[in-house]
């Protein structure tokens, strides 16, 4: 508080310049951590290429630093906390043990892949049990075994995302998932990021590859878990690669701590008839940043995204996407809601592109907003730029309250406010829950949004 | 049966590309070429300007000088040399100007003549429109201003706003779109030649439409009109606004500024028929048009209500906005906008809520052919305090060919939860099935798109005043000429 006071009085000018000067120290410092911890990263003692993979990734992040809201896809997030606080890479001291009976989903079995304060935890992962063809590896162990994959996928970077040039820079650990061509691994496999004491103002840089051959599937559910109230960065970045025909599903929960930064950044390929479904809930942190980035390369390819925020007391979640249609006959769909408490901020940042001669395309996005108190605030920016013509693109957005006669016709009927509002809320989130195919992943995400709406309604009363 | 004159007319105004493109042959007065602050010195002593207009001016070109072009619209041009231009050109007449109608150079009536744009009061129907005819820098005549006088309207140019009613200026040049507002708006408040100033006072409604028509000439000029319209408490007033240029190899700049303010319960409603020389097919010429419009709702129920047919210019940089401050007031974007060719349009609305129970409707229709790009981007904002606010926008995009470009940005920034804020867009090209239909009754390929593409557009259409939807109407058969088979 103090802090603000101060820095509001200052001159408008001034407070620029001294963001600026902050922005550099905070650079400077991740680049610092780099150098010193480059030789006991993940990797350190392996070939060149990855030596040149990461230093070149540094220079990237040497040259685009730390993404601003100047920049216009961050223009609704804000990063600041990143540029305040020295997030050290996390090391094995910190692995402190974390309590993770949350961080699972009741009833579901199969392979798990466990990450506990920023590091891989082979003490409870389980990676047996899966059918023949399907390769799950830590990514310390890929990259001796499996150096082609991971190579590949490495060399292929985007060029213009610094907090992704940081991850690969330092990137330390993750999980490589392989299926073979004809292979259904059809048991979801759970990879769960547990983050708990002793890892204040630490980062975690993971980084996941999941790699479908042709007429592969496989099914994710990612569960990002927070138990304290400490300050972290999480800044997790996910290759995800589907041959011709292959069938990838994912569902993400990020319920990080109070304190936690989250910066998710995901790059998806699918190739000619490849299909991905990719659920989230964003429920935890303080500021979490959802982004996905999908490359429609393949013609009738097919990637359907849906997404719900549940936000209060100042978190600030936003939701980016990009769906590049590049060839004709792909069809995306977009599903994205949030609801809004005291000083909760949401905004959906979404972009489809259909490029020339990508015809028959057809793309919708849907962004609803329900904000339940004065003090929340949603912003939307859903995006089209079309350059073929024979396509069906549409969007809409809404932004608004409960329904007044909605709420008045279930009190009419015998049931009270707190119940009506949560009745009408998860109804509202239940077009995005409803679409998680696997049972006990989609109940564990509607005990959440029904808990959340509990303890929101608690807090008003 | 021998051919009349008046078809062919009518076909040469059907099948001519752009039927504006002569130039006038004028002598004409030029300031010296580029920009500085002697221009912008020579400018204001041209007009006989107060000191305050040339301290405001000049505050203006210094903010100027250290601001940046923006780059962020979905526009690409070759870099504006902003010391490559003619900042003042004005038809050279007698010392004093012309003191009536008669005594205007009979060149520019012709021109304005062949426009359409007849400025001899006795042939005006009825006697319906009054036009401010504004040529180059200069605005070169204004009829009907006896007859408005009557009503209390005052609608001159605004030059002779800046001598005649200087408390008035004083008072509201400025305070919608602030000098260092944006780079071009700054760039207008330093060089602003001429333009149009409207005040209607209480009460009153204004007994006929306002009507400016705005003509470039000159060569490698730049026009840089500022326009103020304010409308006191419980007025009326409809104004249209024209523009055309001469075809010409190379790009010209347009930037101008329309200031709209109304009080309570007052209403303006804004039309514009943008058809400025839209470049040749392969992107040669063409107007630059880089526009600040603004209106302020400053009182209680106030209405400003924007409506553009753009079809003109070969970049367009353009967005009408509405500042809603005063409660239950009422905010309108209807807007209809082509690309042919290799024009490109980036243009929309901006819609800020701070009153209560403010509303806001936006409808955009775009229609993109041949090599056009064409971006809507629009902002809905509502802020804390705008209890019970209401927006609905709809953009719908059209394209035409395979080579064109259609892009929607809408921003939404919600920050009250009573609002409710809808925002939807479509993109579309013409059906194979309503194509055919058509052309099985008996319409051929390009009548038939033509009637199309006008119901398309009909929403924004029927939003235009009578005299201005029949031309706006053949504007758009005439803009997407040569874009079907």
């Amino acid at each position: 508080m103090n802090l603000n006071a101060k820095a509001m009085l200052r001159s408008p000018r001034r407070r620029k310049d001294n963001d600026q000067a902050m922005q550099q120290t905070a650079e400077a410092r991740y680049i610092s951590a780099y150098r010193s911890q480059f030789d006991r990263l993940a990797g350190g003692d392996l070939p060149d290429w990855l030596r040149a993979c990461r230093g070149a990734a540094m220079e990237r992040f040497e040259t685009l630093g730390l993404p601003t809201r100047k920049l216009e896809d961050w223009k609704y997030t804000n990063l600041a906390a990143l540029a305040r606080t020295a997030f050290a890479p996390a090391e094995p001291d910190t692995a402190a043990p974390v309590d993770l009976d949350d961080g699972f989903i009741p009833g579901l079995s199969g392979p798990r892949v466990v990450f506990a304060n920023g590091l891989f935890d082979p003490k409870r992962s389980d990676l047996a049990g899966l059918p023949d063809g399907v390769t799950l590896l830590p990514l310390r162990e890929a990259l001796n075994t499996r150096a082609d994959l991971v190579q590949q996928i490495l060399d292929a970077e985007s060029p213009d995302n610094g907090l992704r040039a940081l991850n690969t820079a330092l990137l330390a650990d993750g999980f490589l998932l392989h299926v073979a061509a004809n292979v259904a691994a059809d048991a979801p496999i759970t990879v769960v990021h547990a983050t708990g004491d002793g890892f204040a103002e630490r980062a975690a840089q993971l980084r996941h590859i999941v790699v479908l051959d042709d007429n592969a599937r496989a099914s994710l559910v990612e569960i990002f878990i927070g138990t304290g109230t400490e300050s972290y960065w999480a800044n997790p970045v996910r290759d995800l690669r589907c041959g011709a025909g292959a069938c990838l599903e994912t569902v993400t929960i990020i319920d990080e701590g109070a304190g936690a930064v989250h910066t998710g950044h995901s790059e998806v390929r699918l190739d000619r008839e490849a299909r991905s479904d990719q659920v989230a809930l964003l429920i935890g942190g303080a500021t979490v940043r959802h982004e996905l980035r999908v490359a429609v390369a393949g013609e009738g390819a097919q990637a359907n995204l849906a997404g719900a925020c549940l936000g209060a007391n100042g978190q600030s979640f936003t939701v980016f996407t990009e769906l590049d249609h590049q060839v004709p006959h792909g069809r995306s769909n977009q599903v994205f809601r949030s609801v809004l408490d005291a000083g909760a901020h949401s905004a959906y940042q979404g972009r489809v592109v259909v490029r020339k001669g990508a015809q028959k395309t057809d793309a919708s996005q849907a962004n609803h907003n329900l904000l339940l108190d004065r003090s929340a605030e949603a912003d939307t920016k859903p995006e089209l730029e079309i350059y073929a013509d024979d396509v069906k693109c549409a969007h809409g957005a809404t932004v608004g309250e409960l329904d007044g006669d909605m709420l008045f016709y279930l009190q009419s009927r015998g049931i009270d406010p707190d119940t009506a509002r949560s009745i009408l809320v998860e109804a509202f989130v239940g077009e995005v829950v409803e679409k998680i195919a696997h049972t006990h992943v989609r109940d564990k995400v509607a005990d959440m949004v029904s808990g959340w709406m509990k303890r929101q309604g608690a807090a008003i009363t | 049966m021998a051919i009349t004159p008046e078809t062919r007319e009518t076909v040469a105004d059907v099948t001519g590309k752009y039927k504006y493109g002569f130039v006038t042959d004028i002598e004409s007065e030029l300031a010296p070429k580029g920009l500085n602050e002697d221009i912008v010195r020579f400018i204001s002593a041209k007009k006989k300007e107060p000191d305050w207009l040339l301290e405001w001016r000049l505050k203006a070109y210094r903010r100027w000088l250290r601001m940046k072009e923006p780059t962020w619209a979905k526009l690409r041009y070759p870099k504006i040399d902003f010391q490559d231009a003619y900042y003042y050109a004005a038809p050279k007449t007698r010392a004093d100007g012309p003191k009536s109608l008669d005594e205007v150079d009979p060149e520019i009536l012709e021109t304005y003549k062949k426009l359409g744009i007849p400025l001899q009061e006795q042939k005006i129907l009825a006697g319906v429109v009054a036009v401010d005819a504004v040529f180059d820098s200069v605005s070169v005549a204004t009829t009907f201003k006896e007859k408005l006088k009557e009503a209390g309207v005052i609608f001159c140019s605004i030059s002779e706003a800046a001598r005649d009613y200087p408390e008035l200026m004083r008072k509201y040049l400025g305070t919608v779109v602030p000098y260092s507002d944006n780079f071009y708006a700054t760039l207008n408040s330093a060089v602003f030649s001429d333009g149009t100033f409207v005040y209607v006072p209480e009460g009153v409604r204004c007994p006929m439409e306002l009507s400016t028509y705005f003509r470039i000439n000159e060569a490698k000029t730049g026009q840089f009109e500022r326009t103020l319209i304010i409308a006191d408490r419980g007025s009326y007033v409809s104004y249209l606004e024209g523009c055309t240029a001469p075809m010409r190899d190379e790009n010209q700049l347009h930037a101008a500024v329309v200031e709209l303010v109304a009080l309570d319960d007052a209403e303006i409603k804004y039309s514009t028929v943008q058809n400025w020389y839209p470049g040749d097919e392969n992107g040669k010429g063409g107007i630059y048009n880089f526009v600040t419009k603004r209106g302020a709702c400053r009182g209680r129920n106030a209405k400003i209500s924007w409506t553009q047919v753009e079809t003109g210019s070969a970049i367009t940089w353009k967005y009408p906005s509405c500042i809603l401050e005063g409660d239950n007031s009422q905010g309108e974007f209807y807007s209809v906008a082509i690309t042919n060719n290799m024009q490109q349009a980036d243009t929309g609305t901006k819609m800020i809520h701070m009153g209560k129970n403010t509303k806001s409707r936006i409808i955009s229709k775009g229609i993109s052919a041949g090599r056009g790009q064409q971006t809507y981007r629009g902002l809905v904002r509502v802020m804390a305090g705008a209890e019970g606010a209401r927006n609905f926008t709809q953009c719908d995009s059209l394209l035409l060919g395979h080579e064109c470009g259609a892009h929607t940005v809408p921003y939404v920034e919600v920050r009250n939860p009573s609002a409710q804020v809808e925002h939807e867009a479509t993109t579309s090209k013409i059906s194979e099935d309503q194509l055919f239909y058509c052309m099985q009754r008996g319409l051929n390929a390009e009548d038939a798109v033509a009637m199309i593409v006008n119901g398309f557009c009909r929403d924004v259409m029927q939003h235009l005043p009578m005299e201005f939807a029949v031309e706006a109407q053949k504007l758009l058969g005439i803009s997407l000429e040569g874009s079907v088979g």
